[in-house]
């Protein structure tokens, strides 16, 4: 029997900014330009470059959606259904799995998105985001 | 090398236990029930047989001796295999590369598995997501199905004519664990899972077994087996994901993978009579057939409703009911998939059987994610 998973401290996964959706915090590899989301150190996925070679890159929280679909049933523990999943492909490049806002309706593929801040770690730190429809590219 | 160059491999014998919802039996009764048809339909005894591969993903470590001492301790080689969903088709694979590079003539590869507590590695990696462990595999292709319907204009109807077919096809099959035929109205009105997938657009995820007996052309002679029910394995392909920009990466996977194996085999798309593929949800045979070049993008629903993937149609897709109707008990279901082809390459499938058989392949995606297809060729009928 998988005992219950360690608990984890939230992770930072955006900045917000003064105006506009926050920026996502995810890794830009000077060796071969690839973006990707969240920020990490491990390995580019294209190119295998790693450490020092990966910086961080402010992505842009705005996007258009490539997919929508509602969920009514979920079995994940702590889980209500009724949230609405969505593809994104980011301006700057990744395609991110993420969640429509409350009340933000039933977007189409194509739609302009853009991250509002859903939750922060008590010192600012942008721990959760939301999507809505919006967004100048 | 190809796997077509090295010594012929042949499927010998096939052998199931039905899958069904979780039960008391321990997986050990269901895997020797599986094992044992396997050797009877192949004529061999078990000390036979040199080496076994177990795929399994949810019964911990170690799954294969405490099941097979039961058919004697014969001191084999015995490894379990984990590739998610592809566990069971790894499995196979392994057992093909053995007796193909010669290190053995008959070998065993099974899948064995029953529903349980599964923790994903991919949640162990310390990365973060934007939507946590909201986004399950249901969840993934229901945004698929979006994808697909607003790219190509399908609509909910156009896909779940998918589990029309896959149900009416495992109602027929006594190893299956829906056997009963659906209504359009049945599939699209039951209970909705995410987006426009419904409970019955979804794969059933139980308990069974499945096991098939590997064997070199020696041991075809060697032992007496009839070669006229032995069905050649010509081509063994697996590849792991790259990275296709915004493009479904099971399809993208899909698409390089078996056009490998049939590339390896040298067989054309249009050649190919027997399709046993990852149906998880119904959205992905639509991607799949496309994928595989059974036919062209956009063309699968409109191919589907005109009866190019039934049984006596064109290219028979998941004659077995696939994983919508017979189910998806995970480690066995790459060996079942082998199983349903080589009974239909055989011509002993029954009231399933798509005429004149004579390829056949058989496709798992495993989370990861991982690709793996077979390719299998039918004796002279």
């Amino acid at each position: 029997m998988l005992g219950p998973m360690p608990a984890t401290h939230p992770t930072v996964i955006a900045d917000a900014r003064p105006s506009g959706p926050p920026d996502l915090r995810g890794t830009s590899c000077t060796a071969c330009g690839h973006r990707a989301f969240p920020a990490q150190d491990l390995g580019c996925e294209r190119c295998g470059a790693h450490g020092g070679a990966l910086r961080p890159a402010a992505l842009s929280g705005t996007g258009t959606v490539g997919a929508a679909a509602t969920v009514h049933r979920h079995d994940g523990p702590g889980i209500a259904a009724g949230f609405t999943a969505l593809a994104v492909v980011l301006d700057d490049g990744p395609l991110v799995h993420a969640l429509l806002a409350a009340d933000a309706g039933r977007p189409r593929p194509g739609t302009r998105v853009a991250a509002v801040v859903a939750a922060t770690d008590g010192g600012g730190g942008v721990v959760e985001v939301r999507f809505v429809p919006g967004g100048a590219r | 090398m190809k796997l077509r160059e090295m010594r012929p491999v042949y499927v010998a014998g096939i052998g199931l236990h039905p899958y069904r919802p979780l039960s008391g039996v321990p997986y050990v009764r269901l895997g020797i029930t599986a094992v044992r048809a396997a050797l009877d339909d192949a004529g061999l005894a078990w000390p036979d047989v040199q080496g076994a591969y177990t795929g399994a993903t949810r019964l911990g470590m170690a799954v294969s001796r405490p099941m097979l001492r039961h058919l004697g301790a014969t001191g084999i080689p015995m490894t379990q295999v984990e590739n998610a969903s592809a566990s069971g088709s790894s499995a196979f694979r392994l057992a093909c590369m053995e007796v193909a590079a010669g290190v053995s003539d008959v070998v065993l590869a099974m899948g064995v598995d029953k529903p349980g507590p599964v923790r994903r590695a991919e949640s162990l990696t310390g990365l973060p997501s934007l939507a946590g462990d909201r986004i399950v595999p249901f969840t993934k292709y229901a945004l698929l199905a979006d994808e697909y319907m607003a790219r190509y204009g399908a609509s909910p109807a156009d896909v779940a004519a998918v589990a029309v077919k896959n149900h009416r096809n495992g109602a027929r099959n006594p190893f299956a664990h829906r056997r009963k035929e659906r209504t359009p109205a049945e599939v699209l009105g039951d209970r909705p899972i995410a987006g426009h997938l419904t409970r019955l657009q979804c794969c059933p995820v139980g308990e069974g077994a499945a096991a098939v007996i590997v064997v070199s052309g020696a041991a075809v002679a060697r032992l007496g087996l009839d070669p006229a029910r032995c069905v050649r394995v010509t081509a063994s392909a697996q590849r792991s994901e790259e990275l296709y920009g915004p493009k479904s990466f099971d399809a993208e996977l899909t698409r390089e993978t078996t056009a490998a194996a049939l590339a390896d085999a040298g067989v054309a798309p249009a050649d190919v009579d027997v399709v046993e593929l990852h149906d998880a949800f119904s959205i992905e045979e639509l991607q799949y057939v496309e994928a595989m070049g059974l036919c062209g993008e956009g063309e699968a629903a409109g191919r589907l409703g005109a009866g190019e993937f039934d049984i006596g149609g064109r290219n028979a897709v998941s004659p077995s009911g696939g994983l919508l109707a017979m189910g998806h008990p995970v480690g066995p279901t790459g060996v079942g998939q082998v199983a349903e082809v080589t009974r239909q390459l055989r011509g002993e499938a029954g009231d399933r059987q798509q005429p004149g058989a004579r390829t056949g392949i058989a496709h798992m995606v495993g989370v990861g994610a991982v690709c793996i297809v077979h390719v299998l060729e039918g004796p002279a009928r």
